[in-house]
């Protein structure tokens, strides 16, 4: 389970200030969705809760993190293009996460063509690098996908079909979702409860 | 990490306090490493202090000088009197010009930073000028002449460009004098402006060319870019022509990184200028420096070496502040 | 009128704009629709001749004014469009907002060579005016790193609109703004068309927005034109499959039935 009370991220050293989280509780096979303008600190909510930035204060219960393996809280954020080593081909990243070749039989369900794989991340659309992002997300250990923002800057029909394949699979994998966008109705579609944040 | 943050008190966290510890670490780790390799040195300060006639003493004699230098002390205890002694103000006292190092400071530190000075603006000043042409005009002949001859400079080393300008225009054309900062017997602020400038020519020349390289290549650079950008082409699209182009954004966009820039040289000003005083024979501090390295004249070297750390520190920090405020729109 | 007759980009071995006609009439706003990749940002870059390197342009675009001669450039003149573009690094990255702006207006006026320079520039600052409204005071004394994303598309359009041209091409002027900052700018788009009776061509990716403003839409798929539509015909379910699948894409009709063409008649 996945679970943050009154989280408190303070930010600059010494600063009175800082960012009070909304309380957040997910549970297997949940979708939740986040709602908030840009600037308030979403992504920083999202680093807290894949656990790469400690918080100030409140209590935060993560999965357990077994050793060897990835961490059950994938964060997938709104530019793949910084989420890939640019000298490596994108198969290389896709065996570096999932340690072999258990991807191959996603490949379709995500619409990713076998021939992309063989190129850089700058010699692909960002659509297609996007969904090679999120498949590299989604190894055996993983528990928890957070989406922040993920088909902002995508077009109309990627969108579309990218959460018709991540809706199937997360439904298949009873995985939780917590699915950060500043778009109200792709929210109502995509997920089961929403929490507004201002 | 957050808790190790709540420790430190709020006043540590100002920009001033910040800066003055980091000027004082980077004072102090110069200073020791200079005394640890002065330390080193295989020269005999004995021998210096003499000059070079290391046999005209007796051997007590020699004792009695040794414990009148200090010299019989470790180098931890040497270097531990200094310290103190420059905490209290006293810079020392120089064997070599038998003088207080204060004072020598005071009376060879103007010329340095005259001659540094005068070549940073030359260096500056010409530097963009034709950074900005070989920019401009990208890939036509006065680009490549600019560009193989920036590279050029940018290998040769001073003293050698030093030696070779004295003997084509002192030498050869009589044109400028031979050597030093004044003619023989003058101090340097007793000559006419005419004669100083004679004298300071060659050198500010020596030192602006070879330091114009890097400014000519990054200014060349970055005119590229500019005209390369999105703005540019967008004003070009909408009907600008290229000298308003140039006047509104290639200027503004490519002087203030090369001032900038040229702030941080500060460091290879000074290092240059060494070897300029010494090529020229110029009674400046870097001259000093070197006669200090070699006599073993500890105390002048160490409030040398002390100023000039100064400099390039003062330097660095005035290019850090600059490109705070003016460069902020610069993304990466 | 703004014609476009068979406006292509190429090179020898890709085709990246097939030949597109359309016409774009004061007045009017017409927007052009697209996944990406479709050639979208190309149009308006052709249109005001921006090419790619190692591409040719094709076709020809004319300005003609009802009563008077063609003036056939087989360039777009530039008196007569601006653009509104992407994103933000068309600004001087060392120079604030209205610096810019004004020198835009400088500009323009001086290439119109109108004898009333300082009654437009007076007219430009009004704070009745529209453009005032655009931009606030702290829009204007910003430097573009210091825009937050609905202040940069606001101070584009503004950049595209003090020029006076007869013809804008906003291209995605509300790409990741919120509903509200959304709204500004294309309140601001129907004042350019409607009261000032400029030819607006609005590039978006967001076919739902663009259905509330636009009078005519463009579809275009990998550099072709689709079809040339109407929003009342996207709505009713009259138009090409692809650009009914574009309008499925949009969230809130993922689970709409399909309109069956057979049901409207």
């Amino acid at each position: 389970m996945l679970k943050l009370s009154n989280g408190h991220l303070a930010y600059g050293i010494g600063e009175q200030t800082g960012i009070q989280f909304p309380d957040i509780e997910l549970l297997p096979g949940q979708s939740l969705g986040l709602f908030g303008p840009s600037g308030l600190g979403k992504s920083s909510l999202a680093k807290v809760l894949a656990g790469i930035e400690a918080l100030s204060g409140g209590e935060l219960v993560l999965p357990e993190k077994q050793s060897g393996l990835a961490n059950p809280v994938q964060w997938i954020f709104q530019q793949p293009e910084f989420a890939f080593n640019p000298r490596l081909t994108l198969r290389a990243s896709l065996e570096e996460s999932w340690r072999g070749e258990g991807y191959q039989s996603l490949l379709a369900q995500f619409a990713i063509l076998p021939s992309w794989l063989d190129r850089r991340p700058s010699q692909v659309s960002g659509g297609q690098l996007q969904r090679i992002n999120i498949l590299r997300a989604l190894t055996e250990s993983t528990q928890y996908l957070i989406c922040d923002e993920i088909t902002a800057h995508l077009d109309m029909l990627t969108q579309q079909q990218i959460w018709q394949s991540l809706g199937q699979y997360t439904k298949e994998r009873k995985l939780a979702r917590l699915v950060i966008s500043h778009d109200e109705e792709l929210l109502g579609q995509v997920c089961d409860s929403i929490i507004y944040w201002s | 990490m957050v808790s190790l943050m709540a420790v430190v008190p709020k006043w540590a966290n100002s920009r001033i306090f910040t800066t003055v510890a980091r000027l004082f670490l980077q004072l102090v780790l110069v200073i020791l490493l200079a005394y640890l390799l002065l330390s080193w040195s295989p020269l005999d300060p004995i021998n210096a202090y003499l000059g070079g006639n290391l046999y005209s003493v007796s051997a007590q004699q020699k004792a009695e000088l040794t414990v009148q230098l200090g010299l019989d002390q470790s180098v931890a205890q040497q270097f531990l009197h200094w310290f103190n002694e420059l905490i209290s103000g006293n810079l020392g006292y120089s064997n070599l010009y038998q003088q207080s190092v204060s004072e020598i400071i005071k009376d060879k530190l103007p010329l340095s930073l005259l001659l540094i000075g005068l070549s940073w603006l030359a260096s500056l000043f010409m530097g963009y000028l034709l950074g900005l042409l070989a920019g401009l005009f990208q890939g036509r002949f006065v680009d490549r002449v600019i560009n193989q001859s920036a590279w050029l400079l940018a290998c040769i080393p001073s003293f050698w460009l030093g030696m070779l300008l004295i003997s084509l225009f002192s030498v050869a054309l009589s044109l400028t004098p031979v050597c030093c900062a004044a003619p023989i017997g003058m101090r340097f602020e007793e000559q006419s402006f005419w004669s100083m400038s004679q004298h300071l020519l060659l050198p500010v020349m020596t030192l602006a060319l070879v330091h114009m390289a890097p400014i000519i290549l990054h200014t060349r650079e970055k005119v590229i870019d500019v005209l390369n950008s999105d703005y540019v082409v967008y004003s070009h699209l909408h009907g600008d022509s290229k000298r308003q182009v140039v006047s509104f954004h290639v200027l503004k966009n490519s002087v203030l990184p090369a001032i900038v820039l040229h702030f941080a040289s500060f460091a290879e000003l000074f290092g240059g200028s060494i070897l300029a005083e010494t090529v020229f024979n110029f009674p400046g501090l870097g001259a000093s420096i070197v006669k200090a390295g070699l006599a073993n004249d500890t105390a002048l070297l160490m409030g040398c070496t002390l100023i000039s750390a100064l400099l390039v520190f003062c330097g660095n920090l005035i290019a850090n502040g600059l490109s705070k405020y003016l460069l902020a729109g610069e993304s990466k | 009128m703004l014609s476009v007759e068979k406006l292509s980009i190429q090179s020898d071995e890709v085709n990246l704009l097939s030949p597109i006609s359309f016409e774009l009439k004061p007045g009017k706003i017409m927007g052009v629709i697209g996944a990406s990749g479709s050639g979208k940002s190309l149009l308006a870059s052709a249109i005001l001749g921006d090419i790619p390197k190692g591409f040719s342009r094709g076709g020809k675009v004319t300005f003609s004014t009802e009563g008077l001669a063609n003036s056939d450039d087989s360039f777009a003149s530039v008196a007569s469009v601006a653009l509104a573009a992407q994103s933000a690094t068309v600004l001087d990255p060392l120079r604030t907002v209205l610096t810019q702006l004004l020198r835009r207006v400088k500009l323009t006026t001086q290439r119109k060579a109108e004898s009333t320079q300082s009654a437009l520039l007076k007219t430009t600052l009004n704070t009745q005016s529209q453009y005032t409204q655009l931009i606030n005071r702290q829009i204007a004394r910003c430097y573009p790193h210091q825009l937050s994303g609905g202040m940069a598309k606001k101070a584009l359009l503004a950049q595209a609109s003090w020029q006076q041209t007869d013809y804008i091409l906003a291209d995605e002027p509300c790409c990741g703004l919120d509903s509200q900052s959304a709204q500004d700018i294309y309140a601001h788009l129907s004042y350019l068309a409607k009261q000032e009776t400029r030819g607006v061509l609005v590039i978006s990716h967001n076919l739902k927005q663009l259905l509330s403003v636009a009078d005519e839409i463009l579809v275009l798929q990998e550099g072709q034109l689709v079809e040339r539509t109407t929003p009342d015909k996207i709505l009713s379910g009259m138009s090409h499959p692809y650009t009914q699948a574009l309008w499925q894409a949009i969230p809130a009709n993922w689970h709409k039935e399909k309109v069956k063409y057979a049901e409207i008649a």
